[in-house]
């Protein structure tokens, strides 16, 4: 069973190089427009205006996980019962696929703010650089935490979008995409559905309570992850 | 192993299988027959778990079988499927990680004997070659239960017989229940033991391939000296010409006058007649 679920993880991470293409070009341009033609042009006494507010580079990859948890359900499930893979086994290698671009984009976007974002917005020559870990107040207790808090959230937002795929072309799919627009555009409007929102995106999000956050996170990670194995036993080849 | 008990799948308002029964008790090499849209892929797709019944219990090796419930036991992948655009070594590869009971050795194998070039993408191969990668990905798990969908379509005959030979050599090595099903009909009769007909979703027929040979039989010589013989008989078609006809039968051999001669049929003609019914003769 672990053999057949590491041969699922790395298909999956073998086999989304759409992705990777997306978010690299996106990242590259990115980084290019942000950091290496300021840099160009500030070694040639041409400076970027200090109220100007450039998101960090990498919070564009994000994107990934999220890209591998549209596809992985959509394009690779199939292939994966032609090479006689088993659902549950597709289950726990998606997972583990995902929970692998999680951690590794959590550790690239944070080393890019330390390493990068921060050092040049410190000179004061180049414009505010916002960064969805320091924005969210992520980097408060520290750089470690901060990891953490976003591997956390991602998980969330990987869980809830690869969840949501798979359950397209069903009934469900379609109450889950219904109830979530009526739940916005219901509960914004009224002021105590709006407060219960309000409170339920300051858990998962910008609650000051690192270990909060991070329980939250991942245990409706992990419930919204389980709803899967039903909807996995639905789906036809 | 195998038990169909008043299975029905339906599509929308289309009934691809209508309340089949079926009993397959042990191992052997099965052709299942049908015209195009009979339910052959349907019926497949239900014992692999494919997809649900919509009526009746499936179960293989005694344990019930739906999607939720894939199981162990069956080999199962669809013609004309699609794979990761990956090489074709690495493709088997992934299908050896991936299955508990695979046999590397016979797949390489196979691949060889069949030029497979394992350096090739998939989307780089033929239609035939991608099909008989399917074909050797399937037969090379030793699951209780292989089922093969049209294994050798867009194969040359040379390959078609080939793949015949293997399929022989894989049973004779592990010996289960292969469930073939195709549209070339006489080159599977050389290796196939038994028969399961069906038509419009329904079973037709389930027989020994011994029976079929004792059975099916045309008689032919003028209409006058034909038509009489044929009451009592269980006559499946017939072919007029002139003043000739050559009657299809599958009943009793009988002994035929002087003037009538009586001609083995084909396992084509057979199933054409018996398939084809008010439309043939």
């Amino acid at each position: 069973m672990v053999k057949s679920i590491s041969a699922v993880t790395k298909l999956n991470l073998k086999n989304s190089k759409l992705a990777y293409l997306i978010v690299g070009i996106i990242l590259a341009t990115q980084i290019i427009q942000n950091n290496i033609v300021k840099l160009i042009m500030a070694a040639n006494g041409v400076y970027s205006s200090v109220d100007d507010v450039i998101i960090g580079a990498g919070a564009y990859a994000w994107l990934l996980p999220v890209l591998v948890a549209v596809f992985i359900p959509t394009l690779h499930f199939r292939k994966m019962m032609n090479l006689g893979a088993k659902r549950g086994n597709f289950l726990w290698g998606a997972l583990c696929a995902e929970v692998i671009l999680v951690v590794a984009v959590a550790i690239f976007n944070t080393a890019l703010f330390y390493l990068v974002d921060i050092p040049m917005y410190a000179t004061g020559y180049f414009p505010i650089v916002a960064n969805p870990i320091e924005l969210f107040g992520w980097t408060s207790h520290g750089m470690v935490i901060g990891f953490l808090r976003q591997t956390a959230f991602l998980l969330l937002v990987t869980s809830a979008v690869h969840t949501l795929t798979a359950a397209q072309g069903k009934w469900y799919g379609f109450a889950a995409d219904i109830a979530i627009v009526a739940i916005i555009s219901v509960f914004t409007p009224i002021a105590p559905l709006r407060e219960a929102l309000l409170w339920f995106f300051n858990l998962i999000i910008f609650t000051s309570a690192a270990s909060w956050q991070i329980a939250a996170c991942l245990i409706l990670a992990a419930g919204i992850y389980a709803l899967n194995k039903p909807i996995l036993a639905r789906k036809i080849i | 192993m195998i038990e169909f008990s008043n299975v029905t799948k339906k599509y929308g308002g289309l009934t691809a299988v209508d309340d089949i029964s079926l009993k397959i008790p042990g191992s052997g090499i099965y052709c299942l027959l049908g015209r195009n849209g009979a339910g052959k892929t349907t019926i497949m797709k239900l014992l692999a778990g494919h997809i649900p019944a919509s009526g009746g219990k499936i179960s293989v090796a005694g344990k019930p079988v739906s999607p939720g419930r894939m199981p162990e036991s069956v080999s199962f992948i669809e013609s004309g499927s699609t794979q990761f655009n990956m090489r074709v070594g690495a493709l088997i590869d992934a299908a050896s990680s991936l299955q508990e009971n695979f046999d590397r050795e016979f797949a390489a194998e196979m691949a060889d004997k069949f030029e497979l070039d394992t350096k090739k993408k998939f989307k780089q191969l033929s239609f035939g070659m991608k099909t008989m990668l399917t074909a050797i990905i399937t037969l090379a798990n030793n699951a209780e239960l292989i089922l093969l969908d049209e294994p050798t379509l867009g194969f040359d005959a040379i390959m078609r017989d080939q793949f015949n030979t293997l399929l022989l050599e894989s049973y004779n090595a592990h010996p289960r229940v292969i469930i073939v099903s195709t549209h070339l009909i006489d080159e599977i009769a050389k290796v196939t033991e038994r028969l399961i007909i069906i038509n419009k979703g329904r079973l037709l027929l389930e027989v020994g391939m011994d029976e079929v040979d004792e059975k099916a039989y045309t008689l032919s010589g003028s209409a006058d000296a034909v038509t009489p013989l044929l009451e009592g008989l269980n006559c499946i078609g017939k072919t007029p010409v002139g003043g000739l006809l050559a009657a299809h039968i599958y009943d009793g051999r009988i002994t035929p006058p002087p003037g009538v001669s009586i001609d083995r049929m084909s396992l084509q003609d057979f199933f054409i007649h018996i398939v084809g019914g008010k439309n043939h003769g």
